[in-house]
């Protein structure tokens, strides 16, 4: 057997690639042989905590470059697709706070440790703030000619990038504003309404559109033929490139599908005899599915399934949150197994993520831990928290 | 009996394993299914050291998925268990010194093995200051102070 032909070397696939920044024809980051190639760099640096890239920026010029060239992006958000994350935000003190924490696999989990990253100054007012593609869409106060104005801004709690936005041209000031992740282009947009009153209806005018990672963010007029009332405690879902969030049309309630690539606006109805008598709390992604958790008078709740998006189908399913009313609940969402889960909306100490079993009907809860001696300090306490689940770390910058 | 296959380090030394065990390298299992591993499987770049510490990871690792497809039947708590057993089992395998630490990255990258390159690459930069990882990786500082300042403040959020 000729050993040399199945020498493992031969079969180690070694890519040695150049980085678009890599000013030398080296592969080798030191230029020594003693360092490894960019390639194994890579593969070590795309399994590490974000943090730990930050610090990792500050190394050296090509591994500051290389940190930021899209080979490596890309291989990181691949990789942090496979290991998504809770992501906390809690806004006091004119700062919204982010801290993230690995998403509790199993039922075993009772406390889970949650990282601070950093603040970002923001503020709450009817806006909140809004996650797509690890990538955060808030508004700022900031003094422009002498006068204090509501800047849109893009932050990234995974970089610490904080982007503004140019303002939003518009006649009225009431706006409504929502971020959507196109996959298929890549690209992440900005849409902006505004809503105003007229003959005792309020209605969506001035639709606008930001992409970003494009040369210059600016404002897109785009057309939209149906006015409609986006609601303004709910911050949308973006589910395989649709943006939809809920909103009212002639006083029903409808959820708005927004198409990011096409910019294309289409209403799903609820032609439900009593849907008056619903309330939609909020928005969810049940197993890739639109879900919307729905309550009647009698505070039960019921998860409706849009089995069918052509021909507008729900399946609903009732269940009752033992400990919990609807009011108090803050942030639902659905696990990739089904759970619905939960946070307060009033700081509680300790804090609790809450899962509820659709199928036994039982809750179980993991403590967060790591927030409260962080940024709770004396007698404040969060006016807002926010919770994201599958939060995907991505380290490209705008 | 399982089938062997044997490993030659770079000093020349002789490893048998099952191979079952040797499985868990995905760079081995493309040479057993290409038929390729007789007389031996010369490892020019893992020394012994570095070699027994991949043969222990791997048996470990064989073994714990034995047992898992066991108790497959009765999942909950004894599943989950098994999980947190083999995680303390991870943590202390990789309580070594740095150099070891490294080659075991390598010999991990190399033999493909993702659950060890995730393990060592995570231990070895846990806590590392950017003095230390210029020293891990080789790497001469290239930035001026100024310029590392400047570095230094753009990610401040990841040093506090």
């Amino acid at each position: 057997m000729n050993r040399e032909k199945y020498n493992p070397m031969n079969h180690c696939k070694i890519i040695r690639r150049r980085t678009q920044s890599s000013t030398t024809s080296s592969t080798y980051v030191g230029g020594n042989l003693e360092t490894l190639p960019i390639d194994l760099i890579v593969e070590i640096l795309k399994r590490l905590p974000t943090k730990t890239i930050a610090k990792c920026r500050c190394v050296s010029k090509q591994w500051g470059s290389l940190l930021c060239d899209p080979y490596f992006t890309k291989s990181f958000l691949t990789c942090s697709l496979t290991r998504p994350r809770l992501l906390f935000t809690f806004e006091f003190g004119g700062k919204w706070h982010f801290f993230s924490s690995p998403q509790p696999q199993n039922g075993d989990e009772q406390v889970v440790i949650a990282d601070y990253h950093m603040g970002f100054s923001g503020d709450w007012y009817k806006e909140t703030c809004i996650l797509a593609n690890g990538f955060i869409y808030l508004n700022d106060r900031k003094m422009l000619k002498e006068k204090m104005e509501r800047v849109p801004v893009i932050c990234n709690p995974s970089t610490g990038q904080q982007v503004h936005l140019p303002k939003v041209l518009a006649k009225n000031k009431d706006l409504r504003s929502f971020l959507g992740y196109d996959p298929i282009e890549n690209q992440l947009k900005v849409l902006c309404m505004t809503v105003a009153r007229y003959r005792e209806q309020t209605n969506s005018r001035e639709h606008q559109v930001l992409t970003l990672g494009k040369g210059k963010p600016s404002w897109r007029k785009i057309a939209c033929l149906f006015p409609h009332f986006p609601e303004n405690f709910g911050t949308g879902i973006c589910i395989n490139g649709i943006l939809y969030y809920i909103a009212r049309r002639n006083l029903n309630t409808v959820i708005a599908c927004f198409d990011v690539k096409y910019e294309k606006f289409r209403f799903i109805q609820i032609d439900d005899e009593n849907s008056k008598l619903y309330w939609f709390l909020t928005l969810i992604n049940y197993k890739g599915k639109l879900g919307a958790i729905v309550y009647d008078r009698s505070a039960n709740g019921q998860l409706w399934v849009l089995d069918d998006p052509e021909k507008e189908k729900w399946s609903k399913h009732i269940f009752h949150l033992p400990d919990a009313a609807f009011w108090i609940v803050r942030s639902i969402w659905a696990t990739d197994t089904g759970e619905i889960v939960w946070t307060r909306s009033r700081w509680t100490h300790p804090f609790y993520v809450f899962y509820y079993n659709l199928e036994r009907q039982s809750v179980r809860r993991v403590e967060i831990k790591g927030i409260e001696g962080k940024v709770l300090m004396g007698h404040y306490r969060p006016e807002a928290i926010l919770t994201f689940t599958n939060h995907v770390e991505n380290v490209m910058l705008l | 009996m399982s089938k062997k296959i044997i490993f030659e380090s770079s000093e020349g030394e002789s490893f048998e394993v099952d191979e079952a065990v040797a499985l868990e390298c995905q760079t081995i299992k493309n040479m057993i299914e290409d038929d390729c591993t007789d007389g031996g499987i010369p490892l020019a770049n893992v020394n012994s050291a570095t070699l027994t510490k991949v043969i222990d990871y791997c048996k470990k690792h064989v073994e714990a998925a034995a047992a898992a497809e066991a108790n497959a039947g009765d999942k909950d708590i004894y599943g989950a268990n098994k999980d947190i057993e083999l995680k303390t089992w991870d943590e202390e395998f990789v309580k070594v010194d740095q150099p070891l630490l490294f080659d075991l990255m390598l010999a991990a990258n190399f033999l493909i093995i993702p659950g060890l390159l995730d393990l060592t690459c995570k231990t070895m930069m846990r806590g590392k200051t950017v003095l230390q990882i210029r020293e891990i990786f080789h790497i001469k500082k290239d930035y001026t102070d100024a310029e590392e300042a400047e570095v230094r403040k753009e990610n401040a959020w990841a040093f506090e």
